[in-house]
């Protein structure tokens, strides 16, 4: 058998940075230099931790849209196994970061079919509140600064709306399907304006079959 | 944010017949048009002097005036047995190579520099002359600084990667015996001091206490500056009889030397960046102002438009910032101004600044054109955090795309 690649062939990444015809292929295919430029940033010993995390962060982020989920579940697992220190001004900078890698660690888990994983991910501790605070921690914004600013509000709801999302999808995947409803409704009262909540409602309807339902969702997004 | 101005060195010539030798008046007042008029040629030295003083109204290309300066060095020296005194002959050579080392460092040859001013300050001991070697060891912390800029532990990088086998404390610690002599040299320790406080606050090492001793140190500087450097304005109730009678009363004065100047306006960035750090914006715009308006200059207005860009961007308004540091750029060069100071190439630094604006102002292809010219610049190319932001970039372009271009996702599927 031979496989289909639809007429696309993989990109070789041009030898010069900045040169006219790295421009143009950076503005057809970025991620193809992010990649290789992270590949050595990663490796280097002369930033601090901080900057160090955001390189390892981003180069998840990319690994992700590349689909090299080993590669991304590592890179997260290594932000999450960093300590996060004393200083008091930096914490809530450090705590987002940590959220973010879990995010990413429970993607690439997922995709790997490593559920239970990327559940516990998610979850955390296990504690009631958990998809409440991993939203608090990813969007740096406290249940009382919320109360007190719209813009605060907006983006804690946001970032609700995200991890619940991911839960949901989670869910559905393990076969939870009741669940995962329950938790897609949730994030779309957090934000209806987005549609990942959405989707994530219309993945778990169709793995149960109701395609009619499913339908009607998909209808309404576009 | 801009260093002190570094001066070339001339040496010392024998004139009896002017109140003002052509020494003092480009040494004290940065006049090398005047100093030219009145310079002897009757002595070895001259026509190094000649030499310099030429380049500073010419100003030719940096590798051709170092060309030259090493023949007519080598031609200086061939006089030198003729001389009797073994200390002004070890003078002359310091300042000899004191200017080559800035002649590298206006260039951007920081090693290049290093290894000069390393070599002529030995193991830092003090019977060397004090004023030379004071100035060579400022010009070795300012390529330490230089190469420092930007990077995590970069000082103790800088002087592995540069091969100085002092370490700061030491080269302090010979300032500190050594500037007594030049109210000049007092001045610039303590603002040395102060940049240095501030790359360890960059580190993230003690942050307050080193902010708190870069204050302590510029406000040193600024008392030294105040008391024994300041210009004193003239008795206005002195009237001069004739012409000739006030070019002495204004060559008599205290200089209103432009080099002054422009060490406090320096002084002032500095402070005008510690005042950013501390938050305080308002109070930084006004500072960065006052820096600006004490001296006048295409190089010094570059500089202070790429302080005021980036004071700019710290307040969000990344637009005005864009503006405002392209103005920079496109005032940049590197040369020697004809009262002797060296600005060298911030063009780079300056092109970094406005890839940091336009990443955080979403111009993402932009930002990734300024982030590749960078990488031109070795010291740039070194670091992992330029690398870092260019990825930045990309994954801003990556983003515009799967808002712009549905298909765009589907591309990057297929090729992952």
């Amino acid at each position: 058998m031979v496989l289909d690649t639809g007429g696309i062939t993989l990109e070789k990444l041009e030898p010069v940075v900045g040169s006219r015809e790295d421009i143009a292929q950076v503005r057809r295919n970025p991620l193809l230099r992010a990649s290789s430029v992270l590949s050595f940033v990663v490796n280097s010993d002369d930033m601090d931790t901080d900057t160090l995390t955001s390189a390892r962060l981003n180069y998840c982020y990319v690994c992700l849209c590349l689909r090299r989920y080993t590669k991304a579940l590592d890179l997260a697992k290594t932000v999450l196994d960093s300590e996060i220190g004393d200083d008091e001004s930096l914490l809530r900078f450090r705590r987002r970061n940590l959220a973010t890698a879990r995010m990413y660690a429970a993607e690439a888990s997922c995709r790997l079919g490593e559920m239970r994983d990327s559940m516990s991910f998610l979850v955390g501790q296990g504690h009631d509140d958990a998809y409440e605070q991993l939203a608090s921690h990813l969007s740096g914004v406290t249940f009382e600064m919320a109360s007190t600013s719209e813009s605060g509000k907006r983006r804690l709801a946001k970032a609700h709306e995200m991890v619940l999302s991911s839960a949901s999808a989670v869910s559905a995947a393990v076969g939870n399907l009741t669940y995962a409803k329950q938790l897609a409704r949730r994030a779309d009262s957090m934000d209806s304006t987005r549609s990942y909540a959405k989707r994530a409602l219309i993945y778990s309807l169709l793995s149960e079959g109701n395609q009619l339902q499913a339908c009607d969702m998909l209808l309404s997004l576009h | 944010m801009a260093a002190p101005g570094r001066r070339m060195r001339r040496t010392r010539d024998a004139s009896s017949n002017h109140l003002l030798s052509s020494y003092d008046l480009y040494t004290l007042q940065g006049d090398s048009v005047g100093a030219t008029e009145i310079l002897e040629l009757d002595s070895a030295s001259s026509f190094y002097n000649q030499c310099i003083l030429q380049q500073l109204q010419r100003k030719e290309p940096a590798d051709v005036f170092l060309e030259k300066l090493r023949k007519v060095e080598a031609a200086t020296k061939a006089n030198y047995k003729d001389w009797i005194c073994a200390k002004k002959v070890r003078r002359n050579e310091l300042i000899c190579s004191y200017n080559q080392a800035l002649v590298h460092y206006t260039k951007g040859e920081i090693q290049q520099a290093v290894s000069i001013s390393v070599k002529e300050l030995g193991g830092l001991e003090q019977s060397q002359d004090e004023v030379v070697c004071s100035r060579l060891a400022f010009l070795l912390l300012e390529c330490i600084l230089t190469r420092t800029a930007g990077r995590h532990a970069g000082i103790n990088r800088a002087l592995t990667s540069l091969q100085v086998p002092f370490s700061i404390e030491k080269i302090l610690q010979y300032l500190e015996k050594t500037v007594a002599v030049d109210p000049q040299l007092k001045f610039l320790l303590p603002v040395f001091k102060s940049r240095l406080a501030v790359q360890e606050y960059s580190d993230g090492k003690h942050a307050d206490s080193q902010i708190r001793s870069a204050r302590k140190d510029l406000k040193a500087a600024m008392e030294v500056f105040q008391h024994k450097l300041r210009v004193e304005p003239a008795n206005s109730t002195a009237t001069a009889d004739s012409s000739e009678e006030a070019l002495l009363n204004q060559q008599q004065q205290p200089p209103s030397s432009v080099v002054l100047q422009k060490l406090n306006s320096a002084a002032l960035s500095l402070k005008a960046h510690l005042e950013q750090l501390k938050g305080n914006t308002k109070k930084s715009l006004i500072l960065c102002s006052e820096s600006v308006s004490t001296v006048v200059g295409d190089q010094n207005s570059a500089v202070s438009s790429n302080n005021l860009g980036c004071l700019y961007e710290t307040n969000n308004r990344r637009h005005l910032a864009l503006y405002t540091l392209s103005k920079s750029l496109r005032e940049l060069k590197s040369e020697f101004t004809s009262d002797g100071t060296c600005v060298p190439d911030y063009s780079v630094a300056v092109l970094h600044n406005v890839g940091m604006c336009a990443l955080r102002a979403c111009s993402f292809e932009a930002a990734y054109e300024c982030f590749a010219a960078t990488l031109d610049d070795p010291i740039f190319r070194e670091r992992s955090t330029t690398w870092l932001r260019l990825a930045e970039a990309c994954m801003g372009i990556h983003y515009s795309l799967t808002r712009e271009q549905p298909k765009y996702s589907k591309v990057v599927d297929a090729n992952g």
